[in-house]
């Protein structure tokens, strides 16, 4: 009986597995059970992939963006703010998923972890609804939604000193009181359901600039005294890099100001690989950064596996890099404060019943050393003054960078304008970017110069 | 009167972690608690030298090996000379080694009957047997308990049962109330049974199995209603074939003789299945006969342990597992052929528990598994329809609707539950397909709330708990194995079936023992439940009558 009864613990492998696997579940949940509960196929709280009880959902003014939901409720008066909204507040069929009143489902009920959704007098919500108020604002969203007029594109605006979300509007976009009918292959309406602001991902080209001009900075401590040549293109070995004008000699401050390529692709070749990669992920890329319940889009660089020309390239933001809009105005944000970004928040209180809750989180994100923000702030503001003109900012101070990104084929340029005011009343980051719209000074300026006003006028 | 049902949810909602928590802990702690009565069943003294040599078990192994219950240190004895094991006719030694052993001075071939006053000679050394008379006195904890928490368990049931009825069809309320009071009244009926005709003191397993049972019915009723009867007969046939297995196991050559029958009966079966199974959900593991459906490899479970247990004397005199690992891949084969792959690991994991058991031998275990990793991995090359199953693994709400619409739906019911749960009858997981099957764990986790959700779980880790804690009370090597296997095989398949529905382990269509839907499932559970009950002390002991009247 003896050698048998020994076997016996044979069962603690299998009670092993069991109380790994349960270990496992109960730590998930603890953790993710409040998202698993906002997904929109939950019967509970939705139908038809809208909440059911869901209150108001307000602008940072107060203004309506969205009231009830009695047969899908309704929308503010004007369409175009409707238009504009549309991506942050949701359409009433649910198939914009990262819409508030999707994302935020659990705030919206009477979830908690010992309860489940239903509270203890059996409904979802209690007898008041809960109203959503968002940082967003509807007027720098109107005037974003008019400056990109027919093109696709988005335009993120960030207030670099609270870290609240000012502006998130995605083009295509439609009215939701009066939703056309969409077919899945016309171009025309292509990612209309997708938030590009928060959730696209696009070849940043010439911007991407800003952070080999940081790893630059950190890296190369003789790089503002330096002395580049440009002959409209450098070679490396059978590849070559090219300038659309022979740029001549210029030091650091110029080569950005012109966006010179050959000599951002001399720096990426000097930096290698492995700093520019740390740089760049230090600044938020290949990670996740949550703007609440979700994140926005992981921007992508790939610098450490690449050489050559390949690295060069990924210097001055093609190879495979990516760029989220909502991230480039979080990484200009942390620039305008000395390095550090605030938590990016969509949410800024929920209230039911009187009571309110905020939605802020509090935190930052160190993506530069104060040293090298101070170095790329000048650089930015150098870029304004002496090439795209401060003119279309209102009288604001900005220090901002433009982006002609090449995406290959016969398609046009995608067109990027990224930067930030310098300025106590209206302490703004803002990007954007307009899908295939050419040149980016000129057509994303343009729109950004437009954003900015409206930022100006919004926040005195 | 809705009103009442509304309030009557809420209530429960607060109440169920406290009655199922009672029941499960109460279940845990009785059980944990049984010490394996220290009895000395007969003595060996030496006649040469007066030393006394006690015989602690049922099935003793004697000779000079370390691992032997009883040590003989001579040169004269083999490592393993014998094996003296209780019989129904008494004390059987049956002879292993190639040294000599006689009765009463006639000798022994095989085997030979040891009656109280015999000598056993052994190695040239004479020893006196006797057999232990005394009615027992020692220690034995008291178990109290059964009545109030079936007490218990019965008022929760009518009311969660009562709650329930409130949500179905009025056309099916009528079967729907008489399950319930079916329910509670078998319960009862065996308690009597138990306590009066076979004088039982515990009865942890059966009300734990009972909680299950409630629950599950309850929960049936909760989707709707449509096949409570069927899943209350198999209840009660599962219930009548506990005790037919009890009984059953109580004698050591009844359950051995019938070993290679029960292998027979595992391969015809699982021939049947292939040749005439009927495709549900998948897999082709149904046999159905007009209107009436069951899973041959459910039944197989009970037969397949059977067919892999061998008594102390068997093990050690034919080390060879040859034979069981062909029948075993005969088994599992089959299954593979089904396209059963969840209830075709399980059998592997009950095999390799088997094997262990029986051989002891770590790398021969080993070994094996990883021969069947291997093969796995290139069957998995080549059937897509695992591939998918591996690829949405972790990934469930990223296959939301497709390949993980099960499991996204059961975290977002389970999630929806909380602790307490939404409230019985509240649930919406009902709507998705297999709830009541393979997302059971989520149907009730939701409505019931993730603390009754784990005390379910624990329910089945108690057990394998209670086999370690009892090892040395299995009466034989045999039960040892049937008993081991059987706890492993529960757990693990509550294991599988639940953490695959919560895409924490790959998913896959096997049930959650006693709560899921299926007659097959619960009837087979029952019998496993059984082969761990048999190490209980409280069960064939003669004299429980005498020393234990005054308790119930």
């Amino acid at each position: 009986m003896k050698t048998i009864s020994k076997r016996f613990f044979a069962l603690l492998a299998v009670l092993a597995l069991f109380v790994g696997c349960l270990a496992t579940f109960l730590v998930k949940f603890a953790v993710e059970a409040d998202a698993w509960v906002a997904f929109p196929g939950n019967g509970h709280l939705y139908s038809g992939g809208v909440l059911k009880n869901s209150g108001a959902i307000f602008d940072r003014t107060g203004r309506v963006l969205k009231y009830g939901s009695e047969d899908g409720g309704g929308y503010n008066d004007s369409e175009e703010i409707r238009r504009a909204t549309l991506h942050v507040v949701g359409d009433k069929t649910g198939a914009i998923a990262t819409g508030a009143q999707t994302i935020f489902g659990s705030k919206l009920s009477n979830y908690n972890i010992f309860t489940g959704v239903y509270g203890l007098d059996g409904s979802t919500n209690g007898t008041d609804a809960t109203d959503l108020y968002l940082t967003v604002d509807a007027e720098i969203e109107r005037a974003a939604y008019k400056a990109l007029g027919n093109r696709k594109g988005a335009v993120a605006v960030y207030n670099y000193k609270t870290g609240e979300l000012l502006c998130l509007v995605s083009t295509p976009t439609f009215d939701p009181e009066n939703p056309p009918e969409i077919s899945d292959d016309d171009p025309k309406w292509d990612g209309v359901y997708l938030n590009r602001a928060t959730n696209g991902l696009f070849a940043p080209g010439s911007i991407f600039k800003i952070i080999t001009s940081a790893a630059a900075l950190e890296y190369i401590p003789d790089i503002e005294e330096r002395e580049f040549t440009c002959t409209g293109s450098y070679e490396i070995g059978p590849d070559k890099v090219t300038c659309p004008n022979k740029h001549g000699t210029l030091d650091f401050k110029k080569a950005m100001s012109v966006s010179c390529n050959c000599t951002y692709a001399q720096i990426a070749l000097e930096l290698g690989g492995d700093k520019l990669q740390k740089v760049a992920e230090r600044a938020g890329y290949n990670s996740a950064i949550s703007y609440g319940p979700k994140s926005f889009a992981t921007s992508k660089v790939d610098a450490k596996s690449a050489s050559g020309s390949l690295l060069a390239w990924a210097g001055i933001g093609q190879h495979t890099d990516l760029q989220n809009p909502a991230h480039m105005a979080v990484i200009l944000g942390a620039i305008a404060n000395g390095g550090r970004a605030k938590n990016p928040y969509l949410l800024e209180r929920t209230e039911r019943g009187g009571v309110s809750e905020s939605g802020k989180s509090s935190g930052e994100l160190d993506m530069f050393s104060s040293g090298v923000a101070e170095k790329l702030q000048e650089m930015l503001r150098y870029n304004v003054e002496h090439n795209y003109g401060s003119g279309r900012f209102a009288g604001l101070t900005v220090g901002a960078k433009s982006g002609t990104a090449e995406v290959g084929g016969d398609k046009e340029n995608h067109a990027w304008f990224a930067g930030y005011v310098e300025e106590e009343s209206c302490p703004v980051a803002f990007a954007v970017v307009v899908e295939n719209g050419g040149a980016g000074s000129s057509v994303a300026g343009d729109v950004a110069g437009k954003v900015v006003t409206a930022c100006k006028k919004a926040l005195a | 009167m809705t009103d009442m049902i509304l309030i009557l949810t809420q209530v429960l909602r607060v109440l169920s972690p406290v009655f199922i928590g009672a029941v499960v802990i109460w279940c845990a702690v009785s059980l944990l608690r049984e010490k394996k009565l220290d009895y000395i069943y007969a003595t060996l003294v030496d006649e040469g030298s007066g030393i006394c040599f006690p015989v602690r078990y049922l099935e003793c192994s004697l000779g000079r090996s370390a691992s032997c219950d009883i040590l003989l240190e001579l040169p004269t004895v083999s490592r393993v000379e014998a094996v003296l094991r209780h019989t129904k006719e008494g004390f059987r030694v049956f002879r292993l080694g190639k040294g000599e052993i006689a009765i009463g001075g006639k000798p022994v071939r095989a085997s030979g009957l040891l009656k109280d006053g015999d000598t056993l000679t052994v190695g040239g050394l004479s020893f006196s047997f006797s057999i232990n008379d005394r009615v027992e006195t020692g220690v034995v904890a008291k178990r109290r308990g059964s009545f109030l928490m079936l007490l218990l368990l019965s008022v929760y049931e009518l009311l969660t049962g009562y709650v329930a009825i409130a949500g179905v069809k009025e056309e099916l309320v009528p079967s729907c109330a008489m399950a319930v009071l079916l329910l509670v009244l078998s319960q009862w009926g065996y308690f009597l049974y138990a306590k009066l005709k076979m004088h039982q003191i515990g009865l942890e397993f059966e009300i734990g199995a009972f909680t299950l049972c409630g629950i599950g019915i309850c929960n049936l009723i909760t989707a709707g209603g449509s096949g409570v009867i069927t899943q209350m007969v198999a209840y009660l046939i599962g219930l009548v074939g506990y005790c037919v297995v009890l009984w059953f196991c109580g004698d050591t050559d009844r359950t051995t003789k019938y070993r290679y029958l029960a292998s027979a009966a595992a391969l015809v079966l699982f021939a049947l299945n292939l040749a005439l199974g009927s495709v549900r959900g998948g897999s082709k593991n149904w046999i159905v006969i007009g209107s009436f459906q069951f899973q041959p490899s459910e039944l197989v479970k009970m037969l397949f342990i059977f067919a892999g247990a061998a008594t102390l004397e068997r093990l050690l005199s034919n080390r060879n597992l040859l034979l069981f690992l062909v029948f075993s891949t005969a088994c599992i084969g089959s299954l593979f052929l089904m396209g059963d792959f969840g209830t075709a690991v399980i059998f592997f994991v009950t095999f390799m528990v088997i094997a262990y058991m029986r051989s002891g031998d770590i790398r021969a275990i080993a070994l094996i598994l990883a021969v069947a990793v291997l093969g796995a991995l290139l069957i998995i090359n080549f059937k897509p329809y695992i591939v998918n199953r591996f690829e949405t693994w972790g990934h469930a709400f990223d296959f939301a609707d497709d390949r993980g619409y099960q499991q996204s739906r059961t975290l977002v019911a389970v999630a929806s539950g909380g602790l307490i749960g939404t409230g019985i009858g509240v649930g919406r997981l009902r709507y998705v397909v297999a709830s009541t099957t393979d997302l059971v764990f989520g149907m009730v986790a939701e409505q019931w709330g993730m603390i009754v959700g784990v005390l379910i779980l624990s329910f089945f880790a108690v057990l394998c708990c209670y086999a370690i804690k009892m090892r040395k009370g299995a009466k034989s090597a045999f039960y040892a194995i049937t008993a081991c296997a059987s706890a492993a095989l529960l757990l693990f398949q509550a294991t599988l079936n639940t953490f695959g529905a919560l895409d924490v382990l790959p998913f896959t269509g096997v049930t959650l023992p006693f709560i899921s839907r299926g007659g097959s499932s619960m009837i087979s559970s029952f019998a496993l439940l059984a082969f761990i009950k048999t190490l209980s002390p409280s069960l064939y002991s003669k004299r429980r009558r005498v020393a234990h009247e005054n308790d119930l």
